[in-house]
């Protein structure tokens, strides 16, 4: 069953000759469970599709269905609930709340939900991201990694069938993108949530089930990364490979 | 810290323990649009207070008097539950100009006749001994001045002749003295207290046996009705109560004015058209305060935008960033408004203690209070105008998009681009306007600032909005200092006491002059002869100015003299007209001044022919000190120096004797006002000392200066506080353009354009609507009462506004400007 279905989702900002197409016809779907990395230059559109997905901006045309239902269809109050509960969004500055502990930014999402936190979860949750030493720390005083793993355990506390990651490994070092990714990886396995994750780097991307590519407004679905397709069509045989970062097949860190 | 959060507003007041230094500005408003009506509200209640007590001495404990009504309804309305006391109230023989001229004596002296109740003595009016009564209808009060005058005191009996018969009562008590100048009226001036002159009696008496008397002579008084209500009575209540009641009409109630004012009563024209004043001038307040921290508020949320963006994403609905937001906002209202309060109040204390240490008189007694009304309305307003202001920003602040926090600063850069489009346009235009020349380069920053300023369209509301409300108050403002001094003119000729003959006839011997200025401490002694209606032909300048006169029309006029110092004493309080010559009022020279007023015919140049002697109009004086409302009442009124009016009449004595003293302390004058009282003992003697040390004046001046200087502060704080927002809401943008080659002098030129823009146009929009409404202001308060002095443009008041503006300008550039010098340039190009 798909999680997510974008159907031919159009967006053009301004009119007349300044139009710019910023995505053009776009349709995919990705089924429950999924972890889909999207690539693409700067400008190409990817982080306007992530908008659509995360319901943040609208279509010029098309539809987004998130759990067979027609994200755009809702009114504003019914959208804010809905992605409070079925989309968490991992953003590649952190955004975390500098004045809140590591334990209080991962459960405001429940307390916007006016719903109590489940502490076994986040327990849980804590142990998983590796950060129940430091549940009282405030993000000043974390890694970049640390507070990227605050903003995923952010993300998860509401158990959200999607999780939207925007270049989550942006502002990390190579180590921490690693950890992170896996983290990723891991989540989506264990509560079982589609991840939509937009990176610019190849050997990130090549850990997803599947790449998505955007370019000039045009996605291209190439698959799962097994097929290498990508790398031979787009850089020449050989320059892909699992150089940058070597996982196993759980998605840990070899 | 505790570490569970219960719900997401948690975040309120863990964030603003970290952001303290952040919003310390709006902070700082909130403070002081507490402390400012907090301390306003306490000093009115102070003043009221003051006003009361000291209205409750001399005016009596009443609230209401009633004319035209008969006996029945008296004693229904004294049956009534709200009223606490209520008497009668009549007098024979003494009219509203203290004339007496009916043939009652006691002892060969003329008498005036009071009929009251027993409730009026004591209950009501304070003026008589102790003991004094009227139980049995044979007793009578007796003003105090009869115990020398009919060598009698307390117990004796005194014979009352009436055209009618003889009627003999005993002497129960006295009406009185009190210090000089009580017992006034605070009622359009009459009084209660039988202000007869020196060498005759007032008589109160029952009022039964005052209307038998009236009948057997055949003679009416004017009975009227006083009524002092419960103390926890709801005053409007139970006078609307009491006219449908009995169908009395407005104009047959009087209200103890002072009094009654306090709870904002009267129909007293005058303070009915102050009421409507004081509620504009708070709403201004209020309206002030709202701008003030709305636009503070509006700079703090717009820096933060991508946290609420960030907010939006992960799943916060518009309403919860809206509760967000003002909850934020009442949050510091928790401190702001306590520390306001406390503020306000400890202020009160400091101007109490300087009214009752410093300047004395009446205000002496001002109370140290705890204004519970002051405090309410000051955390009213405080969470008030919080929880307004908060409204624009909080909207704001929930449009953020979502998509801000996954992008970053597009909001910002939305801005930014904006700026710089606009600025680029205009930087087009100034080249186009110079060609040819090389000074553009340089007014690009300038150029970007301006565009800064006008770009945002909703904040230039919000700026300029604040700036020019608080010139429009201080115009406003103003105008209640030129109020406070007509109303209380502090003059140098302000005497210290005066002594006037007994029948107003030009009796006092001028030895008496140089006997007062010889005594120890008496600074300056002078008197003033006076005689009315000296026939006189006026002639007058050719209109045309040809030099031919057009001839002499008969009349009468008033002469005054004047001493040499009290001329010099008209220059220094600055009462004469443009175009006066004082120097030329010699000794014995032909001149004289006139006192002007609308149908005054003289001008200066005119001449006025008595007798033989011709005198020319040398100058006039703006308005007579010898009326309440600076009228001459239709008469024409010359001032001659001593010599020439005692040419002119041949009359060498003093109506009116006056003396000021080297010391403004009391005791040290005591001894010389004993003397004088001494000296004088067959005039009318006033000790005038308080009248001249002016409490009221200087507590009124102190309010009205306090507040012009708080304004001027919120001014000030405001303008700095909205330019160094501005900055730090855009200073990833200066800390981009520092990255590409502007230099600081350049940045700090293009925040000073900004904060120049900001100022130009608050000062056009609060002068273009401050200006009318003040002069609306000074028509409807000072020109309708004191119609001698006009509205003209406040120059100076301008100018202040314009340096002031001015410094604030600079004050405000200069910290944001000192921040960027020491701004790290890549730092904030990294967070772009």
């Amino acid at each position: 069953m798909n999680l997510l279905e974008v159907k031919s989702v159009s967006k053009v900002y301004g009119s007349g000759e300044t139009a710019v197409h910023a995505l053009k016809n776009v349709s995919f779907s990705v089924p429950k469970g999924e972890f889909v990395a999207v690539v693409g230059e700067s400008g190409s559109g990817k982080s306007t599709l992530l908008n659509m997905i995360g319901a943040l901006d609208t279509p010029t045309t098309g539809k987004v269905f998130i759990d067979s239902r027609d994200i755009f269809g809702m009114a504003e109050k019914k959208l804010t609930v809905f992605r409070r509960r079925n989309i968490g969004f991992i953003f590649q500055n952190f955004n975390l709340i500098p004045e809140l502990t590591v334990e209080q930014n991962m459960v405001f999402p429940v307390l916007l939900d006016y719903q109590k936190p489940n502490q076994k979860y986040l327990e849980e949750l804590l142990e998983v991201l590796k950060l129940r030493e430091r549940r009282h720390h405030l993000p000043g005083q974390l890694s970049g990694g640390q507070q990227q793993r605050v903003a995923i355990g952010r993300a998860l506390i509401t158990r959200p069938a999607l999780i939207l990651a925007d270049e989550p490994t942006g502002n990390l070092d190579t180590q921490n993108s690693s950890e992170v990714i896996a983290l990723l990886k891991e989540a989506s396995r264990k509560y079982e949530q589609t991840i939509v994750m937009i990176t610019h780097s190849r050997g990130i991307a090549q850990t997803a089930d599947r790449i998505l590519e955007v370019s000039d407004g045009v996605l291209t679905d190439f698959g799962r990364y097994d097929t290498r397709e990508y790398d031979i069509r787009n850089h020449g045989a050989g320059e892909g490979g699992l150089s940058v970062i070597d996982l196993d097949a759980a998605g840990r860190e070899a | 810290m505790d570490h569970t959060m219960k719900s997401y507003l948690s975040l309120i007041p863990i964030s603003a323990r970290v952001r303290r230094k952040q919003s310390r500005l709006i902070f700082v408003c909130i403070i002081l649009a507490v402390f400012l009506v907090t301390t306003i509200f306490s000093l009115a209640e102070v003043f009221a207070r003051t006003q009361s007590a000291g209205s409750l001495e001399r005016a009596g404990n009443w609230h209401m008097r009633l004319s035209g009504i008969d006996e029945s309804t008296a004693e229904q309305i004294a049956g009534s539950p709200e009223v606490a006391a209520s008497s009668w109230y009549d007098v024979l023989n003494l009219d509203d100009d203290l004339n007496m001229d009916k043939e009652y004596y006691i002892g060969g002296m003329q008498t005036a006749l009071c009929g009251i109740e027993e409730a009026f003595i004591g209950n009501i009016m304070p003026y008589f001994s102790e003991g004094a009564h009227l139980n049995g209808g044979n007793e009578v009060i007796l003003t105090e001045n009869a115990r020398e005058l009919l060598g009698v005191d307390l117990g004796d009996s005194v014979t009352l002749d009436t055209p009618a018969g003889d009627h003999v009562f005993i002497i129960s008590g006295f009406r009185i003295n009190g210090d000089h100048g009580q017992y006034e009226g605070s009622n359009g001036g009459d009084s209660s207290a039988l202000l007869v002159g020196k060498d005759r009696v007032g008589a109160f008496l029952n009022i039964r046996v005052f209307r038998e008397i009236c009948q057997e002579n055949n003679d009416t008084g004017d009975p009227q009705y006083y009524i002092q209500f419960g103390e926890k009575v709801r005053l409007r209540k139970a006078i609307a109560g009491l006219q449908e009641a009995y169908g009395i009409p407005d104009e047959n109630i009087s209200y103890n004015t002072i009094l009654m004012a306090t709870y904002g009563i009267s129909n007293n024209a005058y303070i009915q058209s102050v009421f409507p004043l004081a509620v504009v001038l708070f709403l201004m307040i209020l309206a002030a305060g709202v701008l003030m921290i709305s636009s503070s508020m509006n700079s703090n949320v717009s820096q933060r935008m991508q946290f609420f963006g960030m907010l939006r994403c992960i799943g916060a609905s518009r309403s919860q960033i809206i509760r967000f937001v003002r909850l934020e906002a009442l949050n510091w209202c928790k401190t702001a408004v306590p520390v306001g309060c406390a503020l306000g109040v400890v202020t009160v204390w400091i101007v109490t203690w300087c009214q009752r240490n410093l300047v004395g008189g009446e205000s002496s007694n001002a109370p140290y209070i705890i204004s519970v009304i002051g405090i309410l309305c000051g955390a009213a307003v405080g969470v008030i105008t919080v929880f307004l202001a908060a409204q624009a920003p909080a909207k704001r602040a929930a449009k953020a998009s979502p998509v801000s926090a996954v992008s970053g600063n597009v909001d910002v850069c939305a801005k930014g681009r904006y700026g710089v489009r606009g600025a680029g346009r205009s930087a087009k235009g100034v080249q186009g306007s110079h060609k040819g020349t090389s000074s553009h380069v340089g007014r690009v920053e300038t150029a970007l600032g301006f565009h800064h300023a006008v770009g945002a369209k909703k904040n230039l509301l919000l700026m300029t909005g604040s700036f020019a409300i608080s010139i429009i108050l201080f115009l406003c403002f103003s105008v209640l200092i030129t109020l406070v001094d007509c109303m209380l003119p502090q003059k140098a000729s302000a005497p210290d006491l005066d002594i006037t003959s007994v029948d107003l006839t030009n009796s006092i011997d001028p030895s008496l002059v140089e006997s007062i200025e010889a005594l120890d401490g008496v600074a300056h002694a002078f008197g003033r002869s006076m005689s009315n209606d000296v026939p006189a032909g006026l002639i007058f300048r050719d209109p045309a100015g040809s030099g031919v006169e057009a001839g002499e029309v008969a009349g009468t006029v008033d002469l005054i003299s004047y001493s040499q110092y009290q001329l010099e004493l008209l220059v220094k309080d600055t009462d004469l007209r443009k175009g006066s010559d004082i120097r030329r009022m010699t000794e014995g020279s032909s001149c004289a001044l006139a006192i002007w007023d609308r149908d005054m015919p003289l001008g200066i140049g005119d001449r006025v022919r008595i007798g033989e002697e011709e005198l020319e109009i040398v100058g006039l004086l703006k308005y007579s000190p010898y009326s309440n409302d600076g009228s001459t009442d239709g008469k024409t009124i010359l001032i001659l120096p001593e010599e020439t009016y005692r040419r002119l009449t041949g009359e060498t004595g003093y109506v009116i004797v006056e003396a000021q003293f080297e010391s403004r302390v009391l005791e040290d004058s005591n001894d010389a006002v004993n003397e004088i009282a001494r000296l004088s003992r067959e005039y009318d003697f006033r000790d005038r000392r308080e009248e001249a040390i002016g409490s009221m004046y200087l507590m009124l001046m102190v309010f009205v200066y306090g507040f012009v200087a708080l304004i001027a502060l919120i001014a000030l704080l405001n303008i700095v506080n909205s330019i160094s927002m501005s900055v730090t809401a855009r200073i990833n943008q200066y800390g981009a353009m520092r990255a590409i080659g502007m230099s600081v002098g350049q940045v700090t030129r293009m925040i000073a354009a900004e904060a120049f823009t900001y100022s130009a146009v608050g000062l056009l929009v609060g002068c273009g609507l401050g200006l009318p409404l003040s002069r609306w202001m000074f028509n409807r308060l000072v020109t309708s009462h004191f119609y001698y002095i006009f509205w003209t443009l406040p120059v100076g008041q301008i100018a202040v506004i314009l340096v002031f503006v001015i410094l604030a300008a600079l004050a405000a550039v200069y910290t944001p400007s000192r921040r960027i010098r020491n701004m790290v340039v890549t730092e904030t190009i990294n967070e772009l």
